[in-house]
């Protein structure tokens, strides 16, 4: 991991450009950051400014036309990017994204599955960590398509965190929330970074999240500028 | 093993998806045991009708020369046809040719006894001395007043001295009595009779029999006869034949034999007394009445140029591709061109030909099935892999690699492979049977309706066994039993087949499986779940 100072930089974009195949214009301009553990980045902007992909890029779902993005010390282009998504990186999807005719900890077993996790007993970690985010074990039994969308984005969260990821990114992950259901996520994320030493970085609309940030990002027109540090 | 084990928990998940692409599967697989089936057993049942039929070897006169020769000859427009003959010691000398793989060689000869009484002896029975061409013991019936039937044995007896024809032993048919003495003949001049003949005489093993033969001799063309009549002496090979006439006014020579015979054990008969209810119930056509020793002592009795004895020479070759090598043979040993070296193919066809047909019928419908199967399977497969496609989004978002999503659908359908591969043979083994009758029957039945309409010219008239005698005799070489359409086939499975059926099964489910694999491959994840948000 590069090293600022104190802090350790776990994820670098460097003059990151991006356009869709057959698009003539750039989504993402040459964006320039950094991401440090310990720390919650939000990433704030309207709609079709280009948040989503920068954080496709990120997640390594897509891959950048121009520019480099670096964890650590290497490149995404050189690493095996089913392997950082599935161990260096969580995703907390804005729509979930769970396997939805399989209970909520099936999700995330699966998930340490995917991994390659070593825990003896999975099924028990993955309790642990529903629990953690509220999810009680009755409800971590049921199917998700009969959760509600506050649970859902839960279970979403614990999975995200089931392989014990540097990078934490959530999506709008308090969007279809209720303000008291917003303020628990939040709680867990702010949770993540400040007592668990996460990188956690949030692309959002909402402004109640930008209060917990550490760094905002603003996003417009694909490019990226940095709005405020606490 | 988290693959097997997602893959069986994805299999109870979308039940309605798998059961359809298990039906398909099934029917696939049923479709193909029961062709699988069928074909491998008519492949057998040819391959064994092909190597009994097609390996052994007939030598049958060649009518058409014999018709020539007999037509060149014709004096004062007669014309007399001789069949010809070959000599016992030739027939047994082609036994040593390479292309044989066995012979099979057994003897008969119709004996008489003045001191034993045969089992269904009648004294309307005569059998008297005499003769003629190719003179098998033969039989003639004339109807009395009363309704009673007369025959008279040409030159033979009340028993049958068969040399060499362990068969039925090898059958289970006959069997030595139980009865702590009994041994087979392992020398010549040594004998086995039945029980019945056994109880009947008083005889015990280590007893000797004698036996009485009318040896009848082929007088030579061209042998000097002016005033030879009948009950005159003949002397021929150092012996004394009596002259007896023929219904033509020609003389035949024959002489009585004594051959005396050492009982060395007793025989159980099991088979039926008489080989069908039309024959006459006399002696000469009683099994039970067969005397069995070695083929060497039956054709030592006979001296050169003695016809009484019916030799039947089997010969069997190493592979049907052989036979000219083995006509090369008998040719360079002394066979005559007027007899005919060949295999049986015209019986061969007859017997094989609906099995044949059954087994392209299966085959053309395993075939179609395959093919149609494996397309509906694909196809469903396609449709399955697309309604799948935000899970399969999901597990590449979650990190799992291409090979392993397209693993693990694998998984799935060998699963759904496996269940229905127990099912499909389960089902396809119950039904094999009963489906091989009804096509068979039919093949069996156009078979014989193409034969009938072909007359006995066509394939339907199958082979004629012809006798070549040997100095007269009869001999049987290469005779077959049947030459019906084989009407019934009973299948089994075999290992070879099992293999075979979950080969294909395995070749199913892979085609389906790579089908899906390159439709994963063309999935990006982040294309999936935008496109599902």
């Amino acid at each position: 991991m590069n090293t600022m100072g104190h802090a350790t930089t776990v994820l670098a974009l460097d003059k990151v450009s991006y356009k869709y195949d057959g698009a003539k214009s750039y989504v993402l301009k040459q964006v320039d950051a950094s991401f440090e553990a310990g720390k919650i980045y939000t990433i704030i902007g309207k709609s079709g400014s280009g948040k989503s992909t920068l954080l496709s890029l990120i997640a390594g779902l897509d891959t950048c036309k121009d520019g480099d993005i670096r964890y650590g010390e290497k490149s995404l282009n050189d690493i095996d990017r089913d392997d950082y998504r599935a161990k260096s990186i969580g995703v907390v999807f804005q729509s979930y994204n769970l396997l939805t005719n399989t209970t909520a900890v099936k999700n995330i077993v699966l998930s340490m599955n995917i991994s390659k996790s070593t825990l003896a007993d999975k099924k028990e970690h993955a309790s642990a960590l529903l629990e953690k985010v509220g999810i009680d074990q009755e409800t971590a039994e049921r199917q998700v398509l009969k959760l509600s969308g506050g649970e859902q984005q839960r279970v979403a969260i614990a999975r995200a965190l089931s392989h014990d990821p540097n990078i934490v990114i959530a999506d709008e992950p308090t969007g279809n929330l209720d303000s008291e259901t917003e303020e628990e996520i939040l709680g867990i994320l702010a949770s993540l970074a400040h007592k668990e030493g996460k990188c956690v970085i949030i692309v959002t609309h909402s402004k109640r999240i930008a209060t917990i940030a550490d760094v905002i990002y603003g996003m417009n027109s694909g490019r990226l500028s940095q709005m405020r540090i606490k | 093993m988290y693959i097997i084990a997602n893959a069986l928990e994805n299999l109870l998940r979308n039940k309605g998806r798998n059961i359809l692409i298990m039906v398909i599967i099934f029917a696939i697989i049923a479709t193909t045991v029961v062709s699988l089936i069928i074909n491998n057993t008519a492949s057998a049942v040819i391959e064994d009708y092909r190597t009994r039929f097609s390996s052994q070897v007939s030598i049958t006169p060649d009518i058409e020369k014999v018709r020539e020769e007999a037509m060149a000859n014709a004096s004062e427009g007669r014309v007399m046809m001789k069949v010809p003959t070959i000599a016992p010691e030739l027939l047994l000398s082609f036994a040593q040719s390479d292309a044989l793989q066995r012979t099979e060689a057994s003897a008969s000869l119709s004996v008489g006894s003045e001191s034993l009484v045969a089992i269904d002896h009648s004294d309307d029975v005569d059998y008297s001395p005499g003769g003629g061409p190719g003179g098998m013991v033969g039989m003639s019936g004339s109807s009395r007043s009363g309704g009673n039937t007369s025959f008279s044995i040409v030159g033979g007896g009340d028993f049958n001295l068969i040399g060499g024809a362990w068969a039925d032993f090898d059958a289970g048919t006959r069997a030595l009595a139980d009865d702590g003495a009994s041994t087979m003949p392992a020398n010549d001049k040594e004998c086995l009779v039945s029980q019945d003949l056994a109880d009947l005489n008083n005889i015990s093993v280590g007893d000797t029999i004698t036996v009485q033969a009318q040896m009848n001799l082929d007088i030579l063309e061209g042998t000097d006869m002016t005033g030879y009549a009948a009950g005159d002496t003949f002397h021929a090979n150092g012996l004394e034949y009596t002259l007896s006439a023929g219904m033509g006014g020609e003389l035949f020579a024959s002489r009585t034999a004594d051959i005396a015979l050492k009982v060395v054990g007793i025989y159980d008969d099991l088979k039926e007394a008489y080989d069908n209810e039309n024959l006459p119930q006399m002696a000469a056509f009683n099994h039970r009445n067969e005397i069995l020793t070695t083929l060497d002592t039956l054709l030592a009795a006979r001296e050169s140029n003695e016809n009484n004895i019916a030799l039947d020479v089997a010969y069997f070759l190493k592979s049907p591709e052989l036979l000219e090598d083995f006509e090369s043979y008998v040719r360079d040993a002394g066979l005559s061109d007027q007899f005919l070296v060949s295999t049986d193919a015209a019986s061969y066809d007859m017997v094989v030909k609906p099995v044949l047909g059954l087994k392209n019928i299966t085959l053309t419908f395993m075939v179609v099935v395959l093919v149609l199967g494996a397309i509906i399977l694909i196809l469903l497969t396609s449709i399955a892999i697309r309604e799948r496609k935000y899970e399969i989004g999901v597990l590449r978002a979650m990190g799992m690699k291409k090979g392993t999503v397209s693993l693990g659908l694998w998984a799935e359908l060998l699963v759904m492979t496996a269940v229905c591969l127990v099912l499909g043979i389960g089902i396809g083994v119950l039904a094999a049977q009963p489906i091989t009758d009804v096509l068979l029957a039919q093949q069996a039945e156009a078979v014989t309706t193409s034969a009938a309409t072909m007359g006995p010219g066509g394939p339907g008239g199958g082979p004629v066994m012809i006798g070549a005698p040997i100095g007269g005799s009869s001999i049987m070489t290469g005779g077959l039993a049947s030459t019906q359409p084989l009407s019934e086939m009973s299948v089994t499975i075999g290992l070879g087949t099992i293999a075979e059926i979950i080969a294909i099964a395995l070749l199913l489910a892979t085609l389906a499986g790579l089908v899906a694999t390159s439709r994963i491959t063309k999935y990006e994840p982040i294309k999936i779940l935008m496109e599902r948000n």
